[in-house]
């Protein structure tokens, strides 16, 4: 796993560093400018978590795949190794946002505020969904299929907010409320730790699916 | 230890508009097959099915002994391969991308790299972007030499390729084989590249392999009879492989010179038939081009 984490970094060693420039600038921007520590943290989240889906656009971008998976290694290692890279960047861009927040002295986050219980599981738990979600899909179906999952996602968002709005109804609301609400209970009957554990537990269970089904798709995918 | 580099059997596998159907055949440790057909006769397939890149519908593919799905990582160390279109990143040099696969080799031979690339005179320095197509064959034919590979599977390395660099390439792969140890499957469509260097000769066409023969078996024993029809009339199947007819009556291929020779005396020419008229002819009526 060693070799091919050291690969994707030598082949996308330009790439890799443009986005943390960028990313690093934005967040810089972000805590000078008295961002929310929410948003803060959820912004950082998303786009160091996205890192590792360039990587493997890139390789589609040139071919290059099938020379990846012809290097002695499995379609289980390569899996297993994006999902390394991929969750580590996501903690590595939380790190870096708590720091820039931290250093920036005219930056209205408070660290003790975003080192918080709270916000660190919101943070883990967007970066856990978004490598969850995304990466089994990016390798099985490659840059196209990324974008028409994406696009697909906004035209059904569209849709329930055109039909929401012609219906007049609230029922999009409710449910939302509904499930912040049942996740207040739970988490305010289990007491902090023990919420914090069942989450945790919750998180590590869908990286074990999303990581079985990307393994499974990608095994049969023809180079 | 088994003493075959490679053991293909009872192949399958089907797309939409093409089958390979029960592809069988075997290369010795320390040889040279040719793997050779028209476009679509099914080259690429056996080497992706070969390499894991796709999936198998039966049969069964043994390197060195190891199954390729099974022991995965254990065969493709074992293996050096150089693909048509080399799959590099455009935007990276040849000394990175060195960089980023030798890790992935126990048995890499950083002397050899080097001696390889100045002998094939590669810009490390420079992008895979700034490089023909032939440089960038010559990288990946020295990135899978330098790991001391046991079997080299080269698919089309010549394809796209002008004739004299073609026939540098050939000539230094055959320099570079000069230990019997190592092995090589190299597809191609043309064939005077095998004639050159190939010790085992596996004709495929649409999806089956139409012969698989020894390069020495093909030249002593394969022969073009020239004639009338009468040469037709006598060299009645199985003595007669294929057919040419043209203005002046035909060409018959046959896998018995032998036998032809005594079959139609003084009554036809008979020539040693190229690999192109094995592969052109074989099975086949064919009129004259």
């Amino acid at each position: 796993m060693r070799e091919l984490i050291w690969r994707d970094f030598v082949l996308n060693r330009n790439a890799i560093l443009a986005n943390l420039l960028v990313f690093t600038a934005f967040l810089g921007y972000a805590a000078w400018d008295e961002a929310s520590p929410g948003a803060y943290i959820f912004f950082a989240a998303i786009m160091f978590s996205v890192v590792p889906i360039m990587i493997v656009t890139r390789e589609e971008k040139f071919k290059a795949m099938r020379l990846g998976c012809s290097l002695p290694v499995t379609r289980r290692g390569v899996v297993r190794a994006r999902y390394v890279l991929s969750l580590g960047f996501g903690v590595a861009g939380i790190l870096l946002a708590l720091s820039l927040g931290a250093a920036i002295s005219s930056s209205s986050l408070d660290v003790s505020t975003l080192l918080g219980p709270r916000e660190l599981l919101i943070a883990l738990t967007l970066v856990t969904l978004i490598v969850s979600l995304l990466l089994p899909f990016t390798l099985r179906f490659g840059a196209m299929g990324l974008i028409i999952m994406m696009v697909a996602l906004q035209v059904l968002g569209s849709v329930l907010l055109i039909v929401a709005q012609i219906t007049r109804s609230s029922a999009d609301k409710r449910v939302a409320a509904a499930v912040a609400g049942a996740v207040r209970s739970v988490a305010v009957a289990l007491g902090e730790p023990a919420f914090s554990l069942l989450v945790l537990g919750g998180l590590a269970l869908v990286v074990a699916v999303s990581y079985v089904v990307a393994v499974h798709v990608f095994e049969r995918r023809e180079l | 230890m088994t003493n075959q580099a490679l053991e293909v059997t009872g192949l399958r596998k089907r797309y939409k508009g093409f089958a390979l159907k029960d592809v069988t055949f075997s290369l010795p440790r320390g040889y040279v097959m040719g793997l050779v057909g028209p476009n679509g006769a099914g080259k690429t397939t056996i080497i992706k099915l070969i390499m894991n890149l796709v999936r198998r519908e039966a049969g069964e593919i043994r390197v060195f002994g190891l199954d390729n799905r099974r022991d995965e990582a254990a065969v493709k160390a074992r293996i050096g391969f150089v693909y048509d279109e080399p799959g590099f990143h455009q935007d990276v040099t040849l000394a990175d991308t060195k960089r980023a696969i030798a890790p992935f080799y126990r048995r890499w031979n950083e002397r050899l790299f080097q001696d390889l690339a100045r002998r094939f005179e590669l810009p490390l320095r420079h992008k895979v972007k700034t490089l023909s197509q032939g440089m960038l064959t010559k990288f990946a034919l020295a990135l899978a030499l330098a790991h001391e590979a046991d079997l080299l599977i080269l698919d089309e390395p010549t394809s796209g390729l002008d004739p004299v660099f073609r026939r540098e390439l050939l000539h230094g792969l055959s320099g570079l084989l000069q230990n019997e140890e190592t092995s090589i499957l190299f597809s191609t469509h043309i064939t005077t590249d095998l004639e050159r260097i190939a010790d085992y000769v596996t004709v495929l066409r649409d999806g089956a392999v139409a012969l698989t023969a020894s390069r020495d078996e093909l030249r002593e024993r394969w022969a073009i009879v020239r004639g009338g029809d009468e040469a037709l009339a006598a060299l009645a199947p199985p003595l007669w492989r294929g057919v040419r007819r043209h203005a002046y009556g035909v060409d018959v291929l046959t896998s018995d010179v032998e036998a032809a020779r005594r079959t139609c005396g003084t009554g036809a020419v008979i020539d040693r038939a190229s690999l192109d008229d094995v592969v052109v002819l074989l099975d086949r009526e064919v009129p004259h081009a």
